[in-house]
């Protein structure tokens, strides 16, 4: 059964899976064992909103990243951006698929060429990409640079000039140069200071009010993430545990995992924080081991025997509130 | 010692640096003090010396490039710095612990976790093998890592990140130390492990009667931990109070401003108040307040006079000229937005 | 106090604020005149690079112009001044033979000069075109990986096992000596060293964050490989081939003493050397003289290699400029503890 696309939908993933091999198969072992990093994942986001994905290392979130953006190929499954399939984009449909989707990097110091200039590396779309070069370049370059907080007159520079904040502006502004529809932000304002890391996520929240972009706000930081997305999906060891609009899943947490990521990060309530939170038990699993059934039972304190026979599925539970436990802890949002 | 008396005092502590670009200093006039059992919070981004500054105290600066040209570090009653190397390294190493952010290069990966647990006993204390060894599993029980007595035989690349940072831990607190120093302890870890990493040091702090400097860059970490906080810019303290004083009401436009920045989950998705530009280049500070360029209340005389520091509330003092206005502002944070409080108290 | 400063901006920054405080953090820009005056200030403090400098350009400068810099016409033979030792007053000219003359009475300093202009340029050339091969299937090994990579490392390992000699022999006896038949042997033996290096540069470089970058904006292998990889390359591979051009001057040294060279009336030191070998119980320094130029020249080149891979790496760079500045410190600490 193929579902119909939504044309409300930026980018739809359906049933996506990526597996690495753990060993390569040697001359003596011709079985090579896999890694799960993506499990299975079917998500949408919607046009013109900010979808945040969360989850701690290992979880799969930048491997989605990466397939979404085509950095890697999917094992199985389908990935749909405005309504048609993106995996087999070959010659000027990937090409125009390149237009449409774009990346702000993690690495603010890696992520730009030193040896090109701010003006060369927000222009080099341009060059790439023809017919999507402005009338005038010259213009339309202060203009992006104006549009991030740049100085026009910069253009010259090298990113070795500029500070961390800075060169995520040059990024940002690299990524809008061929007028993207959806732009993939992989934990764009880790690397950076409190204060900076404000203007990043300010500024990228100006950005869409202007122009209508779409985002997939990808992070380990729960408080980042609250404050840009309007709908968010919780990743645990290659699956998706949760998902929902943001307010809600932050509120009122329905799966036991999302439970404990929230109640873990430091706030500014009174009394210790430890003393609110669930005790998570053991370590996290090994991701080429994974645990049978769910995979957060064996650190989850309301597993129960089914969770380890059978994978709970991700559900709708309330509308657009999806969870994927046996034992939800369901309960009506507060009036 | 006894409850209440100092641990710790640094003072008027000066930390150059050689560079590229010239002599810079990384720490400026510092002066900060600890009471036994007291945790002491030293907040700042980068490049703002709270690391330079926990470095100096237990004596891990890189020198040179780094030298310490002012000020005195004393520890139970004796100047750090004018003890004999020998000396100066026998007290930093059995009373002031340090565990860094980097758990995975602190311990080394050709050695068994227990062996180097063990190796704090042999060298210090003169222990034999087999009882350092059973101290050994005795600390990693303690900070709580199960079946410590085989895990005690695992080599460093066989525990995961939350594991190795609490092996670090357990050789930190091995020898009983008075005071230990957490340089952004939790900032490699995952969330959840971190929550875990934070209790772990707080509960060692209550069992063990330990002095805690944490040294961080997240606000909601010290107020959960800290009794007192100290907030670092650009190489100095530019406010320093107890908790509840300074996230009350901070007094520094710095401190107020890295508030406002701070996204919290409980306020949902309010607008962050943005400071602008970015954190000062060391080697080319202004000749007055460091923070002027970005500080919203900046007067004409911050960009000539650098701000004494100023008194605003017992314990409670800011650097900069309108200390008291900017304290009277009161609470930085808006009203709440979303009933995360109300749900996190009823669970 | 009325008016309260601190009432007046409560919204904190606009973006020309911003753009307006954040120009105080930015460094410096390095101009190409100031990066140049910090490559000179490198050189003078680091006296043996300085000395291989000088000695490279005083090579560079004496034989490209040895019509006009030469004491003597270096084919000028004169049968009464044969194999006359150094420093022989001459009887033509006020300036004497400082190195002396050869069998023919031609001045040995003039021949010297002269021959180097082949061994520079079969070094030059030699490393020109093993470089472009080289670098260009590095590039393509590093990036593509998998069967590409597998191919080219295979055949790099083939090279590097085969000897140099008898390939030498095999390829000059078939195709002849001659100067672009030796720059040929010398290109297919020394392609491989740049190929390995390129290539592991270049697997690491793929991995950058800023490559990825590029394969999102969409740009295809070759704008990655040549505009994205190559620069971030250029001086190792610059470095490298400084050093290369002392072995080649060498190694053409070699080829030509053993006949396989240049032949007359070309000449080279290699091929001077050789000519030079049955005089060597009567006339030593026919030999020692253009071994001299050889050693000193790879010397120079293999001494200012080492110095550029110090200076162009920006860490170090700043260690070699600010050697004494770091010593007197350390001591400056002592006293203070």
């Amino acid at each position: 059964m193929t579902p119909a696309p939504d044309p409300g939908l930026s980018l739809e993933l359906r049933s996506v899976t990526k597996k690495y091999p753990s060993k390569k198969p040697s001359l003596f072992s011709r079985t090579s064992t896999y890694i799960n990093a993506v499990n299975d994942v079917t998500l949408s986001v919607p046009s013109g909103g900010t979808l945040g994905l969360v989850g701690e290392s290992g979880s799969g979130k930048s491997t989605l990243a990466r397939l979404i953006l085509r950095l890697e190929d999917v094992t199985s499954g389908d990935i749909l951006f405005s309504g048609t399939s993106i995996l087999d984009a070959t010659g000027p449909d990937l090409k125009r698929f390149r237009q449409q989707v774009q990346m702000v990097f993690q690495d603010p110091f890696g992520s730009l060429n030193p040896r090109m200039s701010v003006g060369e590396l927000i222009s080099e779309a341009w060059i790439v990409h023809p017919e999507k070069r402005p009338q005038n370049p010259d213009a339309r370059l202060a203009e992006l640079m104006a549009q991030v907080g740049l100085r026009p007159e910069w253009r010259s520079r090298y990113p070795g000039q500029f500070s961390g904040g800075q060169r995520q502006r040059i990024g940002i502004a690299r990524a809008l140069a061929v007028g993207p529809e959806l732009l993939v932000c992989d934990e764009a304002v880790s690397a950076l200071d409190v204060s900076v890391q404000a203007q990043i996520l300010k500024l990228l929240k100006d950005i869409q009010r202007d122009i209508g972009i779409t985002y997939i706000f990808i992070s380990h930081d729960l408080s980042v993430v609250r404050y840009i997305s309007d709908h968010v999906a919780v990743m645990y060891l290659g699956s998706i545990v949760e998902s929902g609009p943001a307010q809600r899943v932050y509120d009122n947490p329905a799966h036991p995992y999302t439970q404990a990521l929230l109640a873990a990060v430091p706030t500014f309530q009174d009394g210790k924080g430890w003393d609110r939170r669930p005790e998570l038990q053991g370590e996290p699993p090994d991701p080429t081991d994974p645990p049978s059934g769910c995979p957060f039972r064996t650190r989850c304190w309301r597993a129960q025997a089914r969770c380890a026979n059978e994978k709970p599925l991700l559900v709708a539970h309330e509308e657009d509130r999806l969870t994927a436990c046996h034992f939800p802890e369901l309960r009506q949002p507060a009036a | 010692m006894n409850a209440g008396e100092e641990v710790l005092s640094v003072s008027n502590l000066t930390v150059e640096f050689d560079t590229q670009e010239g002599t810079l200093a990384a720490v400026s006039d510092v002066s900060i003090s600890l009471k036994r059992g007291e945790t002491l919070a030293i907040v700042g981004e980068s490049g703002s010396g709270k690391s330079v500054t926990s470095q100096a105290i237990i004596g891990t600066l890189p020198m040179p490039p780094g030298r310490i040209t002012g000020g005195q570090i004393h520890f139970d009653g004796q100047n750090l710095l004018e003890l004999a190397p020998a000396k100066r390294r026998a007290i930093a190493g059995a009373r002031i612990a340090m565990i860094s952010q980097d758990a995975q290069s602190a311990l080394d990966s050709r050695f068994t976790v227990g062996y180097q647990i063990g190796e704090m006993f042999r060298h210090h204390r003169g222990w034999s093998w087999k009882k350092s060894r059973a101290a050994a599993v005795e600390l990693l029980d303690k900070v709580r890592i199960p079946n410590a007595a085989r895990r005690v035989n695992d080599y460093p690349h066989q525990f995961s990140g939350g594991m190795q940072q609490r092996a670090v831990i357990a050789a930190a607190i091995s020898l009983q130390p008075d005071l230990l120093i957490a340089d952004e302890p939790t900032t490699a870890l995952d969330v959840t492990v971190q929550a875990e990493v934070m209790k772990l040091l707080d509960e060692l702090k209550t069992e063990l009667d330990l002095s805690m400097i944490l040294v961080t860059h997240d606000l909601a970490q010290a107020y959960e931990t800290a009794d007192r906080v100290s907030v670092m810019y650009a190489g100095r303290v530019v406010e320093h109070a107890d908790r509840d004083r300074i996230f009350a009401a901070p007094a520094h436009p710095y401190t107020r401003g890295l508030f406002a920045a701070t996204p919290r989950m409980d306020q949902g998705d309010a607008e962050l108040v943005v400071i602008p530009g970015t954190t000062p280049n060391l080697a080319a500070l202004p000749q007055g307040c460091a923070f002027a360029p970005r500080c919203p209340y900046k007067l004409d005389r911050c960009a000539i006079e650098r701000p004494p520091s100023a008194i605003v509330a017992e314990d409670h003092s800011s650097a900069c000229f309108l200390a008291s206005d900017v304290h009277a502002l009161g609470s930085p944070f808006p009203k709440a937005t979303s009933d995360t409080g109300r749900r996190q108290e009823a669970q | 106090m009325t008016d309260r400063p601190v009432d007046r901006a409560r919204d904190g920054g606009t973006q020309s604020a911003e753009i307006a405080a954040s120009k105080d953090a930015l460094p410096s820009q390095l101009t190409f005149k100031q990066s140049l005056k910090v490559y000179a200030m490198a050189l003078w403090q680091d006296k043996t690079a300085l000395f291989a400098f000088v000695w490279l350009i005083f090579i560079l400068i004496a034989t490209i112009g040895v019509d006009y810099l030469a004491p003597f016409n270096p084919t000028d033979q004169s049968l009464r001044a044969r194999l006359r030792p150094p420093m022989t007053p001459s009887s033509a000219d006020m300036f004497p033979h400082l190195l002396g003359t050869d069998a023919l009475g031609r001045d040995l300093l003039s021949r010297i000069f002269l021959a180097g202009q082949l061994s520079l340029a079969v070094g030059f050339s030699g490393v020109i075109v093993s470089g472009l091969v080289g670098v260009c299937l590095g590039l393509l090994a590093g990036y593509y990986g998998g069967r590409t990579d597998a191919i080219i490392m295979r055949a790099v390992d083939l090279q590097i096992g085969f000897p140099f000699l008898m390939l030498a022999i095999f390829i000059l006896y078939a195709l002849g000596p001659g100067f672009w038949n030796v720059v040929l042997v010398l290109a297919i033996v020394r392609w491989p060293v740049y190929a390995r290096v390129t290539r592991g540069m270049t697997m690491s470089l793929r991995e950058q964050q800023f490559i990825e970058s590029a394969k999102v904006v969409g740009c295809g292998g070759g704008r990655i490989i040549f505009r994205h990889i190559l620069p971030n390359l250029a001086s190792p591979i610059l470095v490298l081939a400084t050093l290369e051009i002392a072995r080649l001057i060498l190694a053409e040294s070699a080829l030509s003493f053993l006949g396989l060279g240049v032949q007359p009336p070309e000449t080279s030191w290699g091929r001077m050397i050789a000519d030079g070998r049955q005089y060597i119980g009567t006339a030593w320094w026919l030999v020692v003289a253009p071994g001299f130029f050889i050693f000193l020249t790879a010397l120079s080149a293999n001494l200012l290699a080492t110095w550029a891979r110090a200076v162009t790496d920006p860490v170090h760079r700043w260690r070699v400029l600010s050697g004494k500045r770091q010593t007197r410190s350390a001591s400056r600490l002592e006293d203070a503890s």
